[in-house]
This record gives structure tokens, C-alpha cells and sequence, in this order.
């Protein structure tokens, strides 16, 4: 979809011209207005898929022609007279881009001749872009102290004369912060000239500038200098890193010593001094006289397998006192609800029924290697594993639905 | 019943060529305030003074002193540097009223005529026309010196965006003492525009003043900055790069458009001394076919 929008452009000292030429005349004045027309087509991405391409045309009023005379190029109703157009136009070198009227006291509305006149000038300059540059000066104070200039620019499109904005140009526009990409077009050969004059001092042959070339000069020099600190700084980190590196190596080689050194004097103590489980050793004598197994290798404080051979010193651990929790049995009143686990230990046994519960199981085991999967299992761990855990042992007495006892001895 | 307070300036008249340097300086930038003064003479206006005879002892109190009232008649203006360029400030230092006091008697001798100065001038660019309480004070100051002096703005920029109308306004005023409170207020001067064909050489002399009075401005702002020692090299080099943007700026805003103008006022007089010359023959002509 495209997109046009027109503005036009003139300086103040153009619109001064126009209106010294008017104060300076009694009646109306009119003439000419030459300039050029530059089109700038600006793309505007938008939502849509297509791209939005606006041509922006800016009508640049850069002269004027005045006539000396009103209906001096055309008649009353509106003809033109091409030879006195001819006439005034003669020595003009720039396009014709429009025609201006001053109008004392009157509105800022296009009158039915001016716009015959304007078809018909239309028609002669072949141009369907010409512009018609409308002024209306009056007085706003019944005093006189106060004048106003009204003006406006009228350009036809579809039969309508729409207003185009026209802009003075002056030193204060909006000051454009970036590079520029127009500059206003000037053609005084006087200013070419003394520009020429001084070219050379502002550009090379090749048409580059001679400031760019200092600038980027001394930003490659400060380029050079940054690289140079660059690789004296990576030098120094590397170095850094690898000190770091050597450090850390070392702090671990040394921690990992220390640790070797702080188990080795362990186990040695471990090794020089394994303190026998006597209670253990004691207790499995007292209670179980007749279980060679249970006595055919010394356990240590820490279950470890000390020695493979029998202990055979006396502990003299008295069985009442150290070996036993001794309670009177008395019945436990069943107060549980029916279904809560029996956690609850029983506290108190008869030693010997409970002795000879186990007893017998134990006599089981021995006597009867195959005679349950269980059993056999149960016994391959308890003639296998060399440091036996008697929480571990009941717990593979157990039959299917009864929690056994704690030992209680 | 007649106010006390006489205004002391009948009307003014303002020759288009100066009117055209006034106007040509305050379209020059939208951004900042522009100002001068004014050079030319009081004139008796004829008409004005038998009035005055006829009706003056009816209407006035005998007791009142009336000084004659006067036309201030502009010839031309001095375009100022302004120094400071705070907004709504427009106050001219007394060196300058002095330079322009010189320049003035200048160009009494060259002219013969009583020139000195009668006025100044302002723009307010996208401002009303109307003079601001502080302008109406200045003006009143320099009332205090000379009775008969006046003031014109010129407002710019102005106008209806939306329907794309561009407007530029200019008036004439004076300050007298406001009567309800203790300020002052401002009345208005009847202004003439009195036309003026071909421009006069001091009006072209000051039209071209515009441009070396920016680059004056241009130069004493740069100056100052790059006086500051604490800068160092790089900002210097970025300060001189911007005068150079800045007068570039001007170059193409201002010089090289009056430039052009003026080429293009040559090459219309140049055309018009052909016409002229051809009329001129034929008048003499007709002229000898009459004896």
C-alpha cells in the first residue's frame, strides 16, 4: 500500500521578499514561484505483510517572480496569455513549482478565478503539481497597531484545493543530532564559490575528509593501546589461573594425605587393639553352652570378625547384673485395639519359656538344615556371615505371624 | 472624559525596507527571541497638529504640560546581539543603546537628517504578538529616557496547524501607568507601513549584518567553553567540532539563503533597469513630441 504525503518549504527571506514586494503596491500583487520537488520514498514497517513504502514530496520554494502588474499574464476569466507568460518567465532557469496572490483584507479561500487560472496554468506547464501560494495581510486593531499575515498553500487534488503545510525555514528547526541526509538545496553561485574556495582545506582529492582521517587516526591509536593492554592482561591472568591451579592441586594433595595418614593410624589402632565384645562373648556362653557355633569366634566392639578361634577367657560378667534386664513377669492386660501392631514388647518373660521358645527354634535350625526354604536361607546367613547381629538373627526366626519377643535374658 | 495619560507617540511610520529587515531577522530562528533597535526621527504630522490647536484648550486641563505629539518615523533598524538568552528576557544592555546612539549619529551626518534612536523591536516566535508583563516594563524604562520611544513585535511561528494556515503578526506599543493597579500597561501605536520600492543602502547594509552577528554569538559561546581548563583533549577536540557543526548550521540556515535572495534581488533589478530604461526612452519621447 502506498502512501504520499506533500509539504512545502521556503525561507523567511523568500516570504520577506514577498512581502516587501506587496507593501510596496498599492493594489494586489501575484507572480511566480520557482523551486524543485524532491521525493523521498520511506519505507515503514508495520504489521501488515507488506512493507509500507510513503513517499514524502517536499516542495522547495526557492525564488520568486513578481509581476509588476495584476491580469499581466492572463484575463479576466482566467485565459492565459502565453506570450507575456513567455515574457516574464524568459530568463527563469528553475522549474516553476506554483504562483502566489496577495489579497488585502479577504480570506483565506481560493476565489473562482484562481482556480480557472490555476487549471489553466496547470494545463501550460504541463504539471499537475503546482502549487498556488495564497497571502492575506490585514489590519486585526481598530487602531492600526496590529497587522496580521495570513498564509497558506493550496495545491489541487481531485478537483479540491487542500491545504499543504508550508513550513519557514530558519536556523532554529529541530536540530537533527545524526548524520543528515538532505541539505537544503542552495544555488547561489556566491555561496558555491566561497565554499570552493575552501574545499580544499576540508577535503582530500579523493573527495574524503580530512577530519575523518585525523579522527580515525587517533582512535586507532588508542585502538593499538587497548590491544597491547589486552595482552599484557591475559598474560598476567593466565599466570594468575595457573598459580590458582598449582595451589588448589596442592591444598588437595595434601588433604588427601593427611586423610590417608589419619586412616592408616586408625586401622593400625583398629588393628593393634581390637577391644573384644565381652558381653557379647559372655552373654552368647551363658545362654547358649551348647551353640559351638556361637562361640567359634571372638567379635569386637564393632562387630567386627577379630579372631576365628574361640574365646576362651572367663569374663566374669556376672549374668544378674550385666548381662540381663531381670523384671518379674507379670500378664500384660491385652488394652490394645484389636489390629494395632504388637509393637508393644512384652516387658516381662518367664526366662524360661521364652528360653525355651528360642532354644528350640535354635535347635531347629541347627538340627534341621533343609527343612524349609526359609530355614535353609536362614541358615546359610547364620553359618555365613561371619559377625552375627542377634537383632538379626530373631528377626529370621520369625514365623509368619508372630512378632517374637525382644531378647530378654 | 479623556485619560490624563497622553500617549506620546501619535503613530508610527515604518519604511518597508527596514520593516523588511525586522521581519527577515525575526523569521531567521523559531528557537530564541530576536531583537534591535530602531534609527529615524520625529515628524510633525500636519494634520495632527491643527486638531491639536482646535481642540487641545477645550479637552485639555491648562495646568497639564503637553509636549507636541509626534509621528516616530523608523528609517532603520540595528540588529543586537542579545547576551542573554533567557526566555522572555529581552532587555538591550545600555552599551549597545550607546553603539546604536553612535551609529545613529552616523548616519544623521551621512543622511542629513535628525536621526537618532526611536525605538526597538523584538520577535516572540510562537508567542502572541502581545506584549509580556516583563516587555511592557522595559519599554516603560526606556520611556523614562525618551517619551517618544516605541515598540514593535513580531510574532512567528504562529499560526493554525491543523488547517495549515501560517500567520505572522506584528504590532506597535507603548507602556503607561496602569491606572487600577501599580504596574504598567500597554497601549497601542498606530502602525504604518510606508512603502519604500528599491531598499536602502543601510537596510541592506544591516540585512547582511544577520549573519556575522550569528557567527559572533557562535564565536563568543565557543570561546567561553573552550576556556574551561578542566577539559580535557578529546572534549576540546568534540567542542571545536561542534562550532564547525554549529556554523555549518548557520551556512545553510541563514547565509546561504540571504545569499540567494540577494543574487536573485540583483538579477531582478538588473531585468527591471532594462524595462525601466525602455519606458524611460519612451517617455522621453513622448515627451519631445509634446514641445
Amino acid at each position: 500500500m502506498e502512501g504520499e504525503s506533500t509539504s512545502a518549504v521556503l525561507s523567511g527571506f523568500v516570504l520577506g521578499a514577498l512581502s516587501f514586494q506587496h507593501l510596496n503596491t498599492d493594489s494586489d500583487t501575484e507572480g511566480f514561484l520557482l523551486g524543485e520537488v524532491k521525493g523521498e520514498a520511506k519505507n515503514s514497517i508495520t504489521d501488515s505483510q507488506m512493507d509500507d513504502v510513503e513517499v514524502i514530496y517536499t516542495i522547495d520554494i526557492q525564488k520568486s517572480i513578481p509581476c509588476y502588474r495584476l491580469f499581466s499574464f492572463y484575463n479576466s476569466s482566467g485565459d492565459i496569455n502565453k506570450e507575456a507568460l513567455m515574457k516574464i518567465l524568459s530568463s527563469v532557469k528553475k522549474t516553476v513549482v506554483g504562483w502566489y496572490k496577495f489579497r488585502r483584507h479577504s480570506d483565506q479561500i481560493v476565489t473562482f478565478r484562481e482556480r480557472l487560472l490555476h487549471k489553466n496554468l496547470q494545463k501550460h506547464f504541463s504539471s499537475q503539481d503546482l502549487v498556488f501560494l495564497l497571502l492575506t495581510p490585514s489590519i486585526i486593531t481598530e487602531s492600526c497597531s496590529t497587522h496580521r499575515l495570513e498564509h497558506a498553500l493550496y495545491k489541487p487534488q481531485k478537483g479540491l484545493f487542500h491545504r499543504v503545510p508550508l513550513v519557514v525555514a530558519n536556523l532554529g528547526m529541530s536540530e537533527q543530532l545524526g548524520y543528515k541526509t538532505v541539505s537544503t538545496s542552495c544555488m547561489s553561485s556566491g555561496f558555491s564559490r566561497a565554499v570552493k574556495t575552501h574545499s580544499s582545506e576540508f577535503f582530500e582529492d579523493d573527495g574524503s575528509l580530512k577530519e575523518v582521517h585525523k579522527i580515525n587516526k587517533m582512535y586507532s591509536s588508542l585502538q593499538g593501546e587497548l590491544k597491547s593492554i589486552c595482552k599484557k592482561v591475559e598474560h598476567s591472568e593466565q599466570a594468575v589461573e595457573k598459580l590458582l591451579k598449582d595451589i588448589n592441586r596442592l591444598k588437595q594433595e595434601i588433604k588427601k594425605r593427611k586423610r590417608e595418614q589419619a586412616q592408616a593410624i586408625r586401622e593400625k589402632n583398629v588393628q593393634k587393639d581390637p577391644q573384644e565384645n565381652i558381653f557379647l562373648c559372655q552373654a552368647l556362653r551363658t545362654f547358649f553352652p551348647d551353640c559351638e557355633f556361637l562361640h567359634s569366634c571372638v567379635i569386637s566392639l564393632k562387630s567386627r570378625h577379630i579372631s576365628k578361634s574361640r574365646c576362651n577367657t572367663n569374663h566374669h560378667l556376672n549374668m544378674i547384673d550385666n548381662l540381663t534386664l531381670m523384671v518379674e513377669y507379670t500378664d500384660i492386660p491385652e488394652d490394645s485395639p484389636p489390629g494395632t501392631p504388637q509393637i508393644v514388647k512384652r516387658k516381662c518373660l518367664d526366662i524360661g519359656d521364652g528360653w525355651q521358645f528360642k532354644k528350640s527354634r535354635l535347635v531347629e535350625i541347627e538340627n534341621n538344615p533343609s527343612k524349609t526354604d526359609t530355614d535353609s536361607s536362614n541358615q546359610e546367613k547364620a553359618t555365613t556371615i561371619s559377625s552375627p547381629e542377634t537383632d538379626e538373627e530373631i528377626e529370621k526366626m520369625k514365623g509368619s505371624d508372630e512378632y517374637p519377643p525382644s531378647p530378654t535374658f | 472624559m479623556a485619560r490624563r495619560a497622553v500617549q506620546a507617540a501619535l503613530a508610527v511610520h515604518l519604511e518597508s525596507d527596514a520593516f523588511l529587515v525586522c521581519l527577515n531577522h525575526a523569521l531567521s530562528t523559531e528557537k530564541e527571541e530576536v531583537m534591535g533597535l530602531c534609527i529615524g526621527e520625529l515628524k510633525d504630522d500636519p494634520r495632527y497638529d491643527s486638531e491639536f490647536a482646535r481642540t487641545g484648550t477645550e479637552t485639555r486641563p491648562v495646568a497639564e504640560k503637553v509636549d507636541p505629539v509626534r509621528i516616530v518615523h523608523i528609517h532603520s533598524v540595528i540588529i543586537l546581539r542579545r547576551f542573554e538568552k533567557r526566555k522572555d528576557r529581552v532587555e538591550i544592555s545600555p552599551e549597545q543603546l550607546f553603539a546604536a546612539s553612535t551609529e545613529a549619529e552616523r548616519l544623521a551626518k551621512l543622511t542629513g537628517r535628525p536621526l537618532r534612536v526611536v525605538g526597538w523591536y523584538h520577535s516572540h516566535p510562537h508567542i502572541t504578538v502581545w506584549p509580556s508583563h516583563v516587555d511592557i516594563r522595559t519599554q516603560a524604562m526606556y520611556q523614562m529616557m525618551d517619551r517618544g520611544f516605541v515598540g514593535l513585535i513580531f510574532s512567528c511561528f504562529v499560526g493554525d496547524k491543523k488547517a495549515n494556515i501560517g500567520q505572522v503578526f506584528y504590532t506597535c506599543f507603548q507602556s503607561i501607568q496602569a491606572q487600577k493597579s501599580s504596574g504598567y500597561e500597554r497601549i497601542e501605536i498606530p502602525l504604518h507601513i510606508i512603502p519604500h520600492v528599491t531598499m536602502g543602502k543601510v537596510c541592506l547594509e544591516s540585512a547582511v549584518e544577520l549573519p556575522r552577528i550569528l557567527c559572533q554569538e557562535e564565536q563568543e559561546a565557543f570561546r567561553r567553553i573552550h576556556s574551561l581548563t578542566h577539559l580535557d583533549s578529546v572534549t576540546k577536540i568534540h567542542n571545536g567540532l561542534v562550532f564547525t557543526k554549529n556554523l555549518c548550521s548557520q551556512m545553510s540556515a541563514v547565509s546561504g539563503p540571504l545569499l540567494q535572495w540577494l543574487e536573485d534581488r540583483l538579477e531582478q533589478n538588473q531585468q527591471q533597469l532594462q524595462e525601466l530604461q525602455q519606458e524611460k526612452e519612451e517617455l522621453i519621447q513622448q515627451l519631445s513630441s509634446l514641445k
